[in-house]
């Protein structure tokens, strides 16, 4: 069966319509993230229950997870969280590794799926250096276990709109916008969070191409239990 | 939007009454067209919880697809929280009542709507001629169309008795807040430069527009500083976490006030022109020293000369948050007066009015229908069912009164009939057996409602409601610095063709009860008139759902007239020292307390989840299966207490009180002050007709026992002594 998404990637551009089509043109050129900034979650899963709607992924399976690691003792606690999904690597690894071109880098730099396309073969899961792709069969009425990970709300973003997480957001966590800028503007919150967390950064990696998620950490990586330095997996 | 065959598949579990309706037979063919759908966006309101944000639903082949926030309400922003995105999927719910049932002997039978409201028409009139209007009552979170309606079908039978869930929530805000200050302001939070919060919790009692305002304040760099027992996930990026003893905050309150007053940082200037009773106040706090308040509440003298030296800095663009059930709003036995002392404390900085202080908002205008067609009801002149109003049981009781003292009326056989909607007391209020016992000796109870709830397994008639979808409602008018009108509109036809839309069994039952008169405006008709000074038509609005508009009174900064009686800031309130209770706020200790010497006793306190309103949600699978993702029913306990019990994370425990004996699992944290045992609220539904929710996890109304407070009769909700051990 030829889906709807392999017409549109077969087609090119022209079936988007005119106002896709030049949004898709405008960010070609623009490499597009996500700012998370772990100083601002409240945790509320606001994002998590936006993104299942948005991509069909059942009330039992989610792409989004928000795990929170407590820190130190009582009265002097931290509780940190996450935002444990897909941070979506400049250099991707499950892009590269992907037999069948399931996986693929979409023109806003953002990584997608064509989970139909999916042939259970988990390299993906092995070779990403944060652990994210899953095999299971996360999609309700599919009993195939396909890699199960974000896959950056594609139709939203190629026609200029913002993935759903963002856009409901209630705490103003997360923002979409052109990477430089995020990233400039991560740096600056960084500078201000350093009066009370010296070890504040905001988390990238040069070795992976530069995450298209970027997170605001308020404390180093590793206790978020995130790498200090991720590698790409060998495969 | 592309959809390919397998995403549709996933997204939407289509009814077969959608297939019938399509000329296409062959599937592939009928989905392929349905993928080339535009989808369809229709604007309405949210009913996750009661703030009502405005939304936008998303329609695919006619199923709701996916909702977003709607930009054009002071609410939601243009932004939706997680329960937004679960609530939809009720419409759906295979647990949705779908026709009337009428109870026969321990079960429910159909009954046709006629049959239905005649019956109860008849039932009600019997009861108010041999008891009087003061036998009935009516019951429930207030929604625009149940106050209006049922304000106006209560009033026209002269029935004052109408009882809301604040007993168990704000009821102690309202009355203490509402006696310095004349009502309650909100924080303007987005400006503010200092922000305590004693006991508010932004991040997991959500309104969308504060929990966006208080990221841009912290964003700006705002200070906030949590008071509460437990590390909340709004302590989890606050700027400081100062753990109290429960019950307590009323000894922190009056020690800052103490430190302001003794240090002369209070807002000299503002006290002496817009208050009165200052000197009592004042004799009260001197007697209140941080030293004193330190063994109280645990907290170091020194932190709270700090907080107080922090917040004078800060003054006036400093607040202490008033909240809405936080630590006071029906907590303890000093709750009202805690309210009251927070209120002064606000007012000691000078803050009421000011930029980044306490401001109030006016709603917006909105239409009446010519009074010769929409004639008022008279006031009814019999005494209020549930004492709330009334001398000699509890005269300072706000308007939402005081629905636990009600039950045990009903249960003496004072109380006859009830009506109640949209809400579940026997689940919300402590102590369950209390309520039903209550609900259970009425001699007619009719419940309103989508689902078959612990509430309605009493009733005597559920009449089934549409889902908050598939009705138009009362349009709503919700004040702000700029006022949002919203509606609820109809997105989809309703799933059951033998649901009935609230104001049409109003005035169904009114007709059978001879007071039509007061209905012989349509709903329609009414929402033509609210928007009447707008210059805008129904037809459009439909389309529109939401709209921002000027305040009935523009918004400024500065101090006006309060709603008080002497037009100022009250420190001493006449009215309180009339009722017999102390005319400014002072020292109570709580009702209740843990023997410290006994390693299992507990005082149990609980809150809120984001992703969870009261008990609503938890049969909403997409949102239970958060709490079962991350173990969000659990118990948390403080871990030298739990290694004293041999506790160790995740094991199952017994939580026993006088009232129950129950198992759960627990969470072993530092984020616990170690007196306090905390237990989510969300859960323990018992009505096995919710089968997502029931038998998971449990409440910790189950442990309370139902009481009232003396003087705004809330439900004292963390006055409960619990034992813990493993099970």
């Amino acid at each position: 069966m030829i889906s709807r998404r392999d017409l549109l990637r077969a087609a090119g551009p022209a079936s988007l319509g005119l106002v896709g089509m030049r949004a898709a043109r405008a960010q070609a050129r623009q490499r597009m993230a996500i700012l998370f900034d772990s100083s601002l979650c409240l945790g509320c899963q606001a994002c998590r229950v936006a993104c299942q709607a948005q991509n069909g992924t059942g009330p039992a399976a989610t792409f989004l997870r928000l795990p929170t690691n407590e820190r130190g003792t009582y009265p002097r606690v931290q509780a940190l969280t996450r935002r444990a999904a897909c941070l979506h690597c400049g250099d991707a690894a499950c892009v590269a590794v992907c037999p069948v071109g399931a996986t693929y880098k979409g023109p806003t730099g953002l990584t997608h799926v064509n989970v139909e396309q999916c042939i259970e073969c988990g390299l993906c899961a092995k070779a990403c250096p944060f652990g994210v792709p899953v095999l299971r069969a996360g999609y309700p009425r599919d009993r195939m276990r396909r890699a199960f990970r974000c896959v950056g709300c594609e139709s939203l973003v190629n026609a200029g709109g913002v993935p759903a997480c963002v856009s409901t957001c209630i705490g103003g966590a997360l923002r979409y916008g052109p990477r430089d800028q995020l990233l400039r503007e991560g740096q600056t919150r960084v500078a201000a969070l350093r009066a009370r967390h010296p070890g504040a950064s905001v988390y990238d990696a040069p070795e992976l191409g530069g995450l298209n998620v970027l997170m605001i950490l308020r404390e180093q990586p590793t206790t978020y239990r995130l790498p200090a330095r991720p590698q790409p997996a060998r495969v | 939007m592309e959809l390919t065959r397998r995403r549709l598949l996933s997204t939407a579990s289509f009814s077969a009454a959608v297939v019938g309706t399509t000329p296409l037979l062959d599937i592939d063919r009928w989905l392929a067209a349905l993928a080339d759908a535009p989808a369809e966006v229709r604007p309405s309101t949210c009913n996750g919880c009661s703030s009502h944000c405005g939304m936008l639903v998303h329609l695919k082949g006619g199923r709701v697809w996916k909702v977003t926030g709607h930009p054009e309400h002071g609410r939601s922003l243009g932004r939706l929280c997680a329960r937004a995105h679960g609530a939809v999927s009720w419409l759906y719910d295979p647990d949705r009542l779908a026709q009337p049932l009428k109870r026969d002997g321990t079960r429910f039978r159909p009954i046709s709507w006629d049959h239905a409201l005649d019956e109860i028409a008849e039932r009600l009139k019997a009861i108010l001629a041999r008891h009087g209007p003061g036998a009935l009552f009516w019951s429930h979170n207030p929604r625009a169309d149940g106050v209006l309606y049922g304000t106006r079908f209560m009033h026209a039978l002269g029935a004052p008795t109408i009882v809301t869930h604040n007993a168990a929530c704000n009821t102690a805000l309202t009355a203490g807040f509402g006696a310095v200050l004349g009502r309650v302001p909100e924080v303007d939070l987005a400006r503010t430069r200092y922000l305590l919060l004693i006991g508010r919790n932004y991040a997991e009692g959500v309104r969308t527009s504060s929990s966006i305002a208080m990221g841009q304040a912290l964003a700006a760099g705002a200070k906030v500083v949590v008071v509460d027992p437990r590390h909340s996930a709004t302590a989890a990026i606050a700027s400081e976490w100062i753990p109290i003893r429960p019950g307590t905050d009323l000894a922190l309150v009056l020690a800052l006030a103490h430190v302001l007053i003794t240090e002369a940082r209070y807002d000299a200037a503002f006290v002496r022109e817009h208050t009165t009773g200052f000197e009592e106040f004042r004799t009260v706090a001197l007697a209140h020293t941080p030293e004193w308040a330190a063994v109280e509440t645990g907290i170091s003298a020194a932190t709270i000369r700090r907080v107080a030296r922090d917040l004078a800095g800060a003054k006036p663009h400093c607040a202490v948050d008033p909240s809405w059930k936080g630590a006071f709003g029906a907590n303890y036995l000093n709750s009202t007066d805690t309210a009251r002392a927070v209120a002064c404390l606000n007012a000691l900085l000078g803050n009421i009015g000011a930029e980044g202080g306490l401001v109030f908002y006016s709603g917006p205008r909105l239409g009446s229908p010519p009074a010769a067609r929409w004639p008022a009801p008279p006031r009814p002149t019999v005494a209020r069912a549930d004492g709330a109003g009334v001398a000699g049981e509890f005269p300072l009781a706000p308007a939402q009164g005081v629905p636990q003292h009600l039950m045990r009326k009903a249960a003496q056989g004072k109380v006859k009939a009830g009506i109640v909607v949209h809400h579940n007391p026997i689940r919300n209020f402590p102590d369950p057996k209390h309520m039903e016992a209550g609900m259970g000796a009425l001699d007619l109870l009719v419940v309103i409602d989508t689902h078959l709830t612990e509430t309605a397994r009493l009733a005597h008639y559920i009449l089934p409601e549409p889902c908050f979808l598939e009705q138009e409602e009362l349009i709503e008018g919700i004040p702000g610095e700029r006022a949002t009108i919203a509606m609820r509109t109809q997105v989809v036809p309703p799933r059951f063709a033998y649901t009935k839309p609230l104001p049409e069994i109003i005035e169904g039952l009114a007709r059978r009860m001879g007071i039509e008169r007061y209905f012989a405006v349509s709903l329609e008709e009414l929402n033509r008139a609210r928007l009447a000074p707008h210059g805008v038509t129904l037809e459009q609005f439909r389309r529109r759902g939401s709209m921002l508009v000027d305040p009935s009174t523009p918004f400024r900064y500065g101090m006006r007239r309060l709603e008080t009686p002497s037009g100022k800031v009250e420190f001493a309130s006449e009215r309180f020292a009339r009722a017999g209770f102390n005319a400014v706020p002072t020292w109570v200790p709580p009702k209740v307390r843990p023997d410290l010497a006994d390693p299992k006793a507990f005082r149990l306190i609980h809150g809120k989840q984001a992703f969870h309103s009261h008990t609503a949600t938890a049969n909403i699978p997409v949102l239970l299966q958060i709490t079962k993702d991350y173990g969000g029913e659990r118990i948390w306990i403080h871990p030298r207490r739990a290694a004293r019990l041999g506790i160790s994370d995740g094991d199952l425990v017994r939580v026993t009180s006088p009232l129950a004996a129950q198992t759960v699992r627990a969470r072993v944290t530092h984020r616990i002050h170690p007196e306090a045992a905390y237990l989510p609220a969300g859960y323990g539904r018992t009505s096995p007709y919710m089968r997502t929710g029931f038998g998971f996890g449990i409440s910790p109304n189950d442990h309370t026992v139902a009481d009232a407070e003396p003087i705004s009769g809330h439900a004292m909700m963390h006055e409960v002594i619990v034992w813990i051990e493993k099970a």
